[in-house]
């Protein structure tokens, strides 16, 4: 018994340096801005992995490629450039990154990921504003990037026919 | 390869050197034990592989030889390395051939070993509109002795290459077209990475490698020193140094926009350094104490371009654990880390000059500074605290509770024409882990074993800042679940997984996502195998494999916006709920027979049958559509052979071919390896 009221007790000292793993003092938000609002960081949801960052040019590494369904592929500036245009333009107002356990190849460094996307976005300049719905999938290779500590995307195709909001060359209906 | 990549694996070896020392906080470091002396190999051999894999639209094949044949006076290897990726679908096709050998007298006066070493590659990169082709060579002699019994080993000569970056993609004929370039070679090792010095308690080895030609110079080198001391008290000392750097330039043959590019890397210098100390205790009171410090640092540097970083990091570990005569098992750590990233940019009134920079240099200043608003430095805090009982008869259970705490500021900002520059969005930010499992073996014996366990995981992303905190959250992991194996007849084992999940996402001020409900998910997956050796030759296998999954918000009353509901009754009536938007289950059934025709030879065949019933909840009809391309049936026939010839070589072969909901393609694997 006392061997156990040692070692309980070591456990206890050890454990009462919790005021060293509790969260800082948070300022009070200061509006309810969504750097993300595509919501790309919770593709690697439920993973182990992350995305850290969440400004869309660091989101996608420096070579980056999104391929369309005729592979059709654009370079990263064109893609964040396109998304930056949505996210100005677009209300989000749905969007989620179904997640497909039997896709997920993680290979030291490198992830596969196949996500099936939903977005509803509202064209805010048109009056009334119009609705549109994306539902399709996607394959993701994912590397980690060292240097930014995160995961970067590296290759983004949509998987089948139909419009996608992601495609940079992709033009609302007047 | 091995030669002519010696910078670049340096360069690697450099970057995996910053790495924080991986490992369990509360285990004694991996890196501060005195490693064992590896198994003498055959010094007279013949190694051949071959190894052969299609996938979908990739395919890999490696061929190798090496030959190594060795006697008192003399010593012979040669290699032959060839490897292909061919990948159909973006039409690449990569290939790599290596014929390295080296041949030396031994024997010689004053105990040394003396001969000649070469190192021809040649890299073919095929692209779709054109071609690359690089090949190198490296030859001259070596030396090799052991004075006071400390391997000494001198090798440099001369090297060459040549190369061109716009073959046509038919044929590499012209080679005319080649550029070159010439010069030459020399490095070293000294000591041993696992023997120590003669009569110390000392590991050493120091390693250096440099090449000059006409368009890149290099050098790189690694060193590394472990000592070790026991005190008179009985408790140990041990202390590390390991240090890589390489300082030049190099080229090789790369890709840019989707063709080969033979790229000039540019000049720079990159070193990793660790030094490490720690004192392990004997036991006191079956308590086995120890206490780590280390300090890591990376720093890269180019001379005409910016991108220097110098990364540090101080830690401190203390390790707890039990001696062996405790009647309960205990390892507990805690580690504290001191982080700092530092981007250099090249403003010159920063480094304290007058001098007026060049515009080209003063762009590079700006991107410099704004990238340094990157900066950061952060403290890390991690516990692991594990007790285990297992009694003689196999019952027991175990306890891990896992929490760390990982903060990162962002101190940098300019002030430019009265304003300030700071990072946009701030990103100061606390990630807080607490993981906690506990595990319950009730039932350990001859005729089954079963486990059961819960496990409880908090993720809580804290921003500091106003204009970030409002995506503040906390991720909850709730998980229970079992496995049983057990002998249910002769030669018939049964045996089943299953687990639970539910994870929830709470925002700390949801009344900054009105309207935006946070996620929310279950899960829940059953394995059943039923394993029967029919005959002493034959087995059949059966597995039954079960999945649901659901994904969607949950739809708190906090988290409303009430301007979508008609009236105040009904804001008045709102009960949280879930919604589920979308959801799956996936049924498999995998037969796997299993004979053993003859001695060393193993034939499995079978076929998996899989149903994927994907769905998503549409608005318009309020009712749940399958998802197209991920709804509907997958069947994967296999085979696969293996055979063993005598204790030499070894033969595998595995064949499957899916036929998913949309597509169909096969995976082929076949390697030949052994050792004669």
């Amino acid at each position: 018994m006392p061997k156990c009221i040692f070692l309980l007790s070591v456990m206890v000292v050890m454990s009462v340096s919790c005021g060293a793993f509790a969260p800082r003092p948070t300022e009070y938000p200061s509006n309810t801005v969504t750097v993300d609002p595509l919501n790309f960081a919770s593709i690697l949801w439920g993973t182990g992995k992350e995305i850290t960052k969440v400004d869309y040019n660091d989101i996608f590494f420096d070579s980056a490629k999104f391929v369309d369904i005729n592979d059709n592929s654009y370079e990263k500036q064109m893609l964040v450039d396109h998304l930056q245009d949505v996210i100005r333009r677009f209300a989000i107002d749905e969007v989620s990154w179904r997640t497909d356990s039997l896709t997920d190849f993680p290979i030291a460094d490198t992830f596969f990921v196949d996500r099936t996307y939903h977005v509803v976005a509202r064209d805010t300049l048109m009056i009334p504003p119009k609705s549109y719905q994306f539902d399709n999938s996607a394959s993701f290779k994912l590397i980690f990037n060292a240097d930014k500590n995160t995961w970067n995307i590296f290759y983004f195709k949509d998987k089948y026919p139909g419009k996608s909001i992601f495609h940079p060359l992709f033009q609302p209906d007047y | 390869m091995r030669n002519t990549l010696k910078p670049v694996i340096v360069s690697v070896c450099a970057i995996l050197a910053w790495q924080p020392a991986a490992g369990q906080v509360n285990a004694w470091p991996q890196f501060l034990t005195v490693p064992a002396k590896p198994a003498a190999a055959d010094s007279n051999r013949t190694v051949y592989g071959s190894d052969q894999n299609l996938y979908i639209h990739t395919f890999k094949s490696r061929d190798s030889v090496s030959i190594e044949s060795n006697t008192a006076s003399y010593g012979v290897n040669q290699s032959v390395d060839y490897e292909l990726k061919n990948d159909s679908w973006f039409d690449t096709k990569d290939q790599f051939y290596d014929l390295s050998g080296s041949v030396v007298r031994k024997e010689l006066p004053l105990g040394l070993s003396a001969g000649l070493e070469w190192t021809p590659v040649l890299i073919l990169n095929k692209r779709t509109s054109s071609q690359g082709l690089l090949g190198s060579i490296e030859a001259g002699p070596v030396a090799s002795a052991a004075p006071l019994g400390i391997p000494v080993e001198l090798h440099g000569g001369g090297t060459a290459r040549g190369w061109n970056d716009s073959l046509g993609a038919v044929s590499v004929n012209d080679y005319g077209l080649l550029s070159r370039d010439k010069g030459f070679y020399a490095g070293g090792d000294v000591g041993s990475l696992v023997k120590p010095l003669p009569l110390l308690p000392l590991i050493v080895d120091v390693r250096g490698y440099g090449r000059s030609m006409e368009t890149s110079k290099l050098i790189s080198g690694t060193a590394f020193a472990l000592v070790y001391a026991g005190l008179p008290s009985g408790d140990s000392c041990f202390a590390m140094y390991a240090d890589s750097l390489t300082n030049g330039k190099d080229a090789f043959l790369g890709q840019a926009q989707g063709k080969p590019h033979f790229i000039d890397d540019p000049e720079k210098t990159e070193r990793s350094y660790q030094i490490s100390a720690g004192i392990r205790g004997r036991p006191r009171f079956w308590l086995v104490p120890g206490a780590v410090y280390s300090y890591n640092e990376h720093y890269l540097s180019y001379r005409d371009v910016w991108g220097d970083k110098r990364n540090t990091d101080n830690s401190i570990n203390f390790v707890l654990g039990t001696d062996s005569v405790f009647p309960v098992s205990y390892a507990g750590g805690i580690k504290i880390d001191w982080e700092r990233e530092n981007k250099h940019s090249l403003s010159a009134e920063d480094q304290g000059s007058s001098v007026t920079l060049s515009p080209e240099l003063q762009l590079m200043n700006i991107e410099g500074k704004l990238a340094s608003l990157d900066d950061y430095q952060a403290y890390r805090i991690e516990m692991i605290n594990t007790v285990s009982k297992y009694f003689r008869n196999g019952i027991g259970a175990e306890y891990t509770s896992d929490i760390s705490r990982y903060s990162k500021d962002y101190p940098v900002y300019y002030v430019s024409n009265g304003d300030t520059i700071r990072p946009d969005p701030p990103q100061d930010n606390d990630l807080i882990v607490n993981r906690q499992k506990f595990t319950l073996v009730p039932i350990p014996s001859a005729w089954g074993k079963a486990s059961l366990f819960v496990e409880y995981s908090n993720n809580y992303r804290n921003y500091i800042k106003k204009e970030m905190s409002g995506n503040n959250e906390i991720d909850q992991l709730y998980r229970v679940g079992g496995n049983g194996n057990f002998i249910i007849a002769q030669r018939c084992t049964v045996s089943e997984a299953m687990s639970s999940d539910v994870k929830t996402t709470d925002y700390v001020f949801p009344e900054t996502k009105r309207g935006s409900p946070p996620p929310y998910s279950r899960k829940w997956s059953s394995l059943l195998l039923l394993d029967w050796a029919i005959t002493p030759w034959l087995g059949l296998k059966t597995e039954w494999n079960e999945i649901y999954c659901d994904f969607g918000t949950w739809n708190a009353r906090e988290y409303l916006d009430t301007t979508t509901l008609k009236s105040a009754e009904a804001v008045a009536n709102y009960h949280d709920y879930y919604a589920i938007v979308d959801k799956s289950w996936e049924h498999e059934i995998k037969l796997t027979l299993a004979a053993v025709p003859f001695r060393d030879c193993r034939v499995t065949a079978g076929c998996s049958y899989q149903y994927i019933d994907s769905r998503q909840f549409n608005v318009a009809s309020g009712s749940y559509d399958p998802i197209f391309g991920a709804a509907g049936t997958r069947v994967m026939p296999f085979a696969s052979l293996t055979y063993q010839l005598g204790a030499q070589a070894q033969f595998n072969a595995s064949f499957a071919r899916t036929f998913d909901i949309l597509n169909k393609f096969w995976d082929i694997h076949v390697s030949l390896t052994g050792v004669f």
